[in-house]
């Protein structure tokens, strides 16, 4: 767990965090969402102690981080940044043996581990393991600075803006595999965003800062249900609705049982995301899908269904 | 595009083997080279430098540069680390402007102003060419390193690198080649400015150009120049190399 108390970081006059209190429970992503100059970088580079707060404490573990080595706490952080930052004279193998190898682990361990860790976000070692940076795309640039933050299974993992500088589609797809991946991990994740629909579609919980301010810190869609403010409401804007049921799996809404015979409608498989149903609904202007699951049709979907599914609250909310 | 990469890494490397192997036979096949010389000079009467042969010049030429080189890369390496330390900071702006005035002395001139402090012979060359290559070497360690992407280096101590740890590993691998191209620049100066080390008694390939030029004598000239230039050229060639990485 990190708990953040009362951080305050003054640049002269101005203050990038003021007196923020945030507590971020561990295995959870936690994003930090907010307008640019919100402070949320400032927050984040505080955590593993590249800026010292002007006052406040930040408690890893129950531990202050200021009594720690600054270096040896970021070890224990992996740290992914927006520009990826991998080293051009390394290759990827050597990016992503940078940290066992700052912490000694044997040749053989290491090796291990960056197949392992290459493999994880999609690379192939064989292929990708011998290549400079400088031969990557934006996109596998930005899989490896993952595989590096997370070569030496760090319990904690830093993230600023990791996938604002890659096209819209490559975007997506880190989305996902850094959506499964967490899944998997259960890392305690600290996220940093300006991109609303990356923060819903990642976020075990958002800290929404504004001016260095947290103006509400809850899951999306508590968010979207119980705005504390009128600033959170505009932030979010009319749709926030329609963004949050991307978190939410067709498998688990309660569908309507399938007519007699087989109807005439377009099937869908229940592993896809409310979004995408509704996506499929409107697309294919039907009035109601054929839910299937392994092959055999197990209920029907129409809007209706998607209504009653977020009127109640505690069956979508558990995630 | 690694076709292209490997195909002017070979041509370099033909361009490297021409070069050593014309440097080697003008100063090792004494009759050989005569024969040019005095193809290139007909109207000529004689045609080697009779005070010393050319193997003899040459290793005084090379250990002109090379001692001159070692000793401007060490000071200036040196004088560039410090430039870059917070406590370099504030001096940086006199050192560079320093070492700019001392370099539009001509060298010929300071030359001959240090005879009288050390005799005549290598010292002055040495002591003269060092200070001219100070600056370069330091001016390029510090743009060298100044040059790393700043979220490189960002980078390296987010995930956790001591200061050392993160210049030996990240910046000066990626300061290298702006490092090397200072270097570059100053060898290549000094191989042939060492030429100029005739002028206080120094001797070198400049004592056949001196004594061609007392006495109207263009084989002379010719055979100081000749070897003087493809070593510079072959060592420029040598010098001008990208790393593995930066190779696309």
């Amino acid at each position: 767990m990190i708990e953040i108390v009362g951080l305050t970081k003054s640049y002269g006059e101005h203050r990038a965090v003021d007196g923020l209190d945030l507590r971020i429970e561990t295995g959870e992503l936690t994003v930090l969402l907010g307008p640019s100059g919100a402070g949320k970088t400032t927050v984040l580079r505080c955590i593993n102690r590249l800026i010292e707060p002007t006052s406040g404490r930040i408690l890893v573990d129950g531990v202050d981080a200021s009594t720690l080595d600054p270096v040896e706490l970021r070890r224990s952080m992996g740290y992914v940044i927006q520009n990826v930052g991998l080293f051009p004279n390394m290759t990827i193998r050597e990016n992503v043996a940078a940290v066992p190898r700052l912490l000694g682990w044997d040749k053989k361990r290491t090796a291990e581990r960056v197949e392992e860790m290459l493999d994880a976000v999609g690379l192939d070692p064989a292929r990708y393991g011998p290549k400079y940076p400088r031969q990557l795309s934006g996109g596998e640039a930005q899989r490896v600075g993952v595989a590096r933050a997370l070569a030496a299974d760090p319990p904690v993992l830093l993230m600023d803006e990791p996938f604002g500088a890659v096209d819209p589609l490559t975007r997506e797809r880190l989305q996902k595999l850094m959506r499964d991946l967490q899944r998997r991990l259960k890392k305690t994740v600290v996220f940093v965003t300006h991109d609303i629909d990356e923060a819903v579609l990642l976020a075990d919980r958002i800290a929404l800062m504004r001016d260095g301010r947290l103006e509400q810190h809850d899951t999306p869609e508590a968010m979207w249900r119980r705005p504390a403010n009128e600033f959170v409401s505009r932030f979010f804007g009319e749709n926030l609705g329609l963004r949050v049921i991307i978190r939410h799996c067709l498998a688990d809404v309660r569908l309507k049982p399938l007519p007699d015979g087989a109807p005439d409608l377009p099937r869908i498989d229940a592993g896809v995301s409310l979004k995408e149903a509704l996506a499929e609904l409107v697309g294919r202007r039907a009035r109601a899908l054929v839910v299937v699951r392994d092959g055999s049709p197990v209920g029907l979907f129409d809007f209706d269904v998607l209504v009653e599914s977020l009127a109640e609250e505690s069956a979508c909310d558990a995630r | 595009m690694r076709g292209k990469s490997t195909r002017s890494e070979a041509a370099r490397w033909v361009g490297i083997g021409a070069l050593a192997a014309a440097t080697a036979w003008m100063t090792f096949d004494t009759n050989g080279f005569e024969r040019l010389l005095r193809a290139l000079a007909p109207s000529e009467s004689a045609w080697l430098y009779p005070t010393k042969p050319l193997t003899t010049l040459m290793a005084e030429q090379i250990w002109l540069a090379a001692a001159a080189s070692v000793l401007a890369i060490l000071l200036g390496s040196v004088l560039g680390a410090v430039a870059l330390t917070r406590f370099g900071i504030a001096f940086r702006d006199l050192v560079l402007s320093a070492g700019n005035l001392a370099q539009t002395v001509p060298t010929v001139a300071l030359m001959a102003l240090l005879v009288p402090l050390t005799g005549y012979g290598p010292e002055p060359v040495i002591i003269a060419l060092t200070l001219y290559g100070v600056l370069p070497i330091a001016l390029n360690v510090v743009a060298g390193i100044e040059s790393v992407p700043p979220e490189v280096r960002d980078a390296a101590t987010g995930i956790g690198m001591r200061r050392l740890q993160r210049l030996v590993r990240v910046e000066l691998p990626l300061a290298m080649p702006v490092i090397m191209g200072g270097v570059k620049n100053v060898v290549v100066i000094n191989v042939s400015a060492a030429t100029l080390g005739a002028v206080v008694a120094a001797g070198g390939l400049g004592m056949p150009i001196l004594a061609g030029f007392h006495d109207y004598n263009d084989a002379y000239i010719l055979e100081g120049a000749l070897p003087s230039i493809t070593l510079a050229l072959l060592l420029d060639r040598l010098l001008t190399t990208r790393p593995r990485w930066d190779r696309s």
